[in-house]
């Protein structure tokens, strides 16, 4: 069940060195580094404020780090445009939903193949009819991947119409549509209940079985976090304050400190809970 | 007294035409790219000055006397020149954004306007005059026709999604591979060339074509028509059109108190349209058809599915 061990065809994907930034006077991430393997989840953990937004800010070109690189296998990716970024292969999903609101569900995933229509525009603009497989292989695709998300009845809602839980799933089939070889989600399980959770953790390790994906997981939930992840790095104020295995994580002192402060280094968060849970 | 008529509403309905135009192109551009642009009357006058320079300097010279052929010729000139025009535009002020955007291409329509009126082979401030008569309402409505069905059909293409993706949210679409300044580049570019089409079809119609068509008040009366008929509707651009060319010739039998007043009854249509319809009277016009057929049951549904 646990994927904490590495398989064997796995192989380090997505490779943050010493980022750092500073907005003002404020450094809100400093020598940040972490590896996404592929075939494999790792998830990014930290209080509120801890900075694990801006790292997916820094690592798909929405920032420029001030110091520091991200390269995909041997392609060095940093600073460049976010759409270049992602046309690379690395995909994200957002905190706060993003979704194209005055579009349809399709529409929204079928505006990831929109720029690799290039150079049809012309011959779809005049109805031609060898644009006509194209387009439909295109929507076939974009059906095929809100059904494999669970959407398929909702091909033609509005998308900011749907539940908050589908919204966050028609994000992910979004992000998928890129073909990417790393996936960034930001906190996917964000208001979503129980059933909600244990269904997308089904997606998100169906996502790498399939597609042998590595997957990089902002979350606050511990007990999603635990099951899903391999790795964990812990980020507090900016900085990396543990890097380990989910088991390593939950009994580390420093981390335990940075989540309850330092009197309470003693309660663990082992019985899997959020660690906001076992202040309580 | 019929024919007579019909010949008094020769002018209005070439205006509306060329208005529609106009919109349809700052529909995209506004309602499509969501950028607003406050010179799109200065593309309109740049196609219109460069199709009738064209006409009358170039076209003698290299022996093009055939009146349609001529008129095509004219038409691509004006889409061309305004396209050129657009983008010397675009390329500084697309790094903007919002209010510093409509501020730089207003900045830019003035110059342009400027330029116009400084240029004596052109007419200067006293227009162009001497333009052959090539177009007609005939001309006029076919292009209006053509460009609302290729915009239809631009819509579903690929860039035409990427445009409004863009518009919904630039960081969503560059997280999918969007390159977001390219996309809003080629809406200004496409919208500023429609709007070139609508300059080489008016020099063509009047005969003629004064510096003041590059104004400011000018382009405001594109952003009513699109902002009153709906941004986000080709049909709401045409019928935006309709309304700003048509209060005024309704107007032009009311008593000189009332007709002076234009720009005041403009004001009132758009607060009127943002209070009781804020998506445009195109969305009025469709509820009040669709009323008409009655059709709750898959609203209805849609919603009982929306529970779970």
């Amino acid at each position: 069940m646990f994927s904490s061990q590495l398989s064997e065809q796995s192989k380090i994907l997505l490779r943050a060195d010493n980022l750092t930034i500073r907005f003002g006077g404020l450094v809100a991430v400093a020598n940040f580094s972490l590896t996404v393997p592929s075939n494999q989840i790792v998830g990014l953990i930290g209080p509120n404020g801890a900075g694990k937004t801006t790292v997916f800010n820094l690592m798909t070109g929405v920032y420029a780090p001030n110091v520091g690189s991200v390269f995909l296998e041997d392609v060095e990716l940093t600073a460049r445009g976010a759409h270049v970024i992602s046309r690379a292969g690395v995909a994200r999903t957002f905190q706060n939903i993003r979704l194209f609101a005055g579009m349809s569900v399709l529409d929204n995933v079928l505006a990831a193949l929109s720029w690799q229509r290039r150079g049809t525009n012309l011959a779809s603009l005049l109805a031609l009819p060898t644009i006509k497989t194209r387009e439909y292989e295109m929507m076939q695709h974009a059906l095929e991947m809100l059904s494999f998300v669970g959407l398929a009845d909702y091909a033609d809602w509005e998308a900011t119409s749907l539940p908050y839980g589908l919204q966050r799933k028609l994000e992910i089939a979004r992000a998928l549509m890129t073909r990417p070889r790393v996936l960034l989600l930001d906190e996917p399980a964000a208001g979503m209940n129980p059933t909600e959770k244990d269904e997308l953790a089904g997606l998100v390790r169906e996502i790498v079985r399939q597609h042998g994906l590595g997957v990089l997981l902002i979350e606050h939930d511990m007990k999603f976090v635990m099951n899903l992840c391999a790795q964990l790095t812990v980020l507090d104020h900016g900085e990396v304050i543990a890097v380990g295995t989910p088991a390593e994580i939950q009994k580390n002192p420093k981390v335990i400190e940075a989540y309850l402060g330092a009197d309470s280094a003693q309660v663990s968060g082992a019985d899997g809970s959020s660690p906001g849970g076992a202040q309580r | 007294m019929m024919e007579q008529l019909l010949e008094y509403s020769i002018l209005p309905l070439t205006l509306f035409g060329i208005t529609a135009i106009q919109a349809l192109g700052l529909q995209l551009i506004l309602g499509g790219a969501g950028l607003l642009s406050l010179g799109h009357a200065a593309f309109y006058a740049v196609g219109g000055y460069s199709a009738a320079a064209f006409t009358v300097y170039a076209a003698p010279y290299l022996g093009l006397s055939q009146p349609l052929l001529l008129m095509l010729i004219s038409l691509l000139v004006g889409a061309g020149s305004a396209l050129l025009a657009g983008l010397i535009v675009a390329v500084p002020c697309l790094r903007l954004q919002g209010d510093y955007l409509a501020m730089a291409t207003l900045g830019f329509a003035e110059i342009i306007g400027t330029a116009l009126k400084n240029i004596d082979a052109i007419g200067g401030t006293r227009g162009f005059t001497g333009i052959p008569k090539l177009s007609s309402l005939p001309w006029v409505f076919s292009v209006l026709a053509l460009v609302w069905w290729a915009l239809a059909r631009f819509n579903r293409t690929g860039l035409g999604l990427a445009i409004r993706a863009t518009r919904d949210d630039e960081i969503a679409a560059r997280s999918l591979g969007i390159n977001t300044y390219a996309t809003k580049l080629s809406a200004f570019l496409l919208g500023s060339a429609i709007a070139g089409l609508a300059g080489a079809l008016y020099v063509h119609a009047l005969q003629f074509i004064s510096p003041d068509e590059a104004d400011f008040s000018r382009s405001v009366v594109i952003v009513l028509a699109v902002v009153i008929g709906g941004m986000t509707s080709l049909f709401g651009s045409v019928l935006g059109a309709l309304i700003l060319v048509a209060v005024p010739e309704v107007l032009r039998f009311a008593p000189d108190v009332i007709r002076e007043q234009r720009m005041i009854y403009f004001a009132l249509i758009v607060i009127f349209v943002m209070l009781f319809s804020p998506k445009g009277l195109q969305s009025l016009v469709l509820r009040l058809a669709r009323r008409h057929q009655k059709n709750e049951s898959s609203s209805l549904g849609r919603r009982l599915g929306g529970a779970g």
